[in-house]
């Protein structure tokens, strides 16, 4: 599958790089006009942190809910990671700005879905700044030499508009689960 | 650093005139494909992208 080179990389730091996300071409947003995403390793494990440039009033953001792990938050705005954990397999991470949460492991591609257990729940929290919402996320992901990671999102606007944004995206549909846009470095 | 810390580095970064400029400016590039943008120098990419 083709796929197009990399949005672009911007080292902040030793330790902190910061994407800026690609809309699917097939599904433009309305009023978002950038989603940029920080991943620096912290003690903890991964600190990412997603901005969405759009005035918030424009956008879908599920209200705040008590932690949870929770399934098809992709159905409407939810900030995603894709970590591979093999040749083949990978991780799946959903983070909603209501804190709720999901994680799947696969196998291969789209292939062997089940819960993957933590033994840490990702933490996340939510700002809204006006101009854009920040979500970041913290999540105990173990250090892996060489891994890489997909970096994506789902933003659903007020007017109904739902845009699917990667780091990369491959001929077809919006697809996150595509290992091409595991472009990511991990720290 | 706490969560808590984290957001307050975040906001602080979209804040700032020079960071929320080079915020922008990433996204700039996208849209170019390729073309270097105002703010983001050649050194500031990484050696793939």
């Amino acid at each position: 599958m083709a796929c197009m080179r990399p949005a672009c990389l911007l080292p902040i730091g030793p330790r902190m790089t910061e994407y800026a996300l690609v809309a699917h071409p097939d599904t433009p947003p309305a009023s978002v006009r950038y989603v940029n995403v920080s991943v620096r390793r912290s003690e903890h494990g991964l600190d990412l942190a997603y901005v969405i440039g759009c005035p918030t009033d424009r956008l879908i953001v599920p209200a705040v809910a008590t932690p949870a792990r929770k399934d098809e938050l992709w159905r409407t705005t939810c900030l995603e990671l894709f970590v591979q954990t093999g040749a083949l397999g990978y991780v799946e991470f959903n983070l909603s700005p209501s804190s709720e949460w999901a994680a799947y492991r696969f196998t291969d591609y789209r292939t062997g879905m089940a819960e993957a257990p933590l033994d840490t729940a990702p933490r996340i929290m939510t700002s809204d700044e006006g101009d854009v919402l920040i979500v970041i996320a913290r999540i105990a992901q173990p250090r892996r030499d060489g891994a890489t990671a997909g970096v994506s999102a789902v933003i659903e606007e007020t007017d109904g508009t739902k845009s699917y944004w990667a780091l990369a995206h491959g001929d077809g549909p919006p697809d996150f689960h595509n290992a091409d846009g595991f472009l990511a470095p991990l720290p | 650093m706490e969560l808590q810390d984290t957001m307050k580095t975040i906001v602080a970064r979209h804040r700032s005139p020079a960071t929320g400029n080079l915020a922008r400016s990433a996204t700039d590039v996208v849209t170019i494909n390729g073309v270097h943008a105002a703010g983001v120098s050649a050194a500031d990419r990484a050696p793939h992208d």
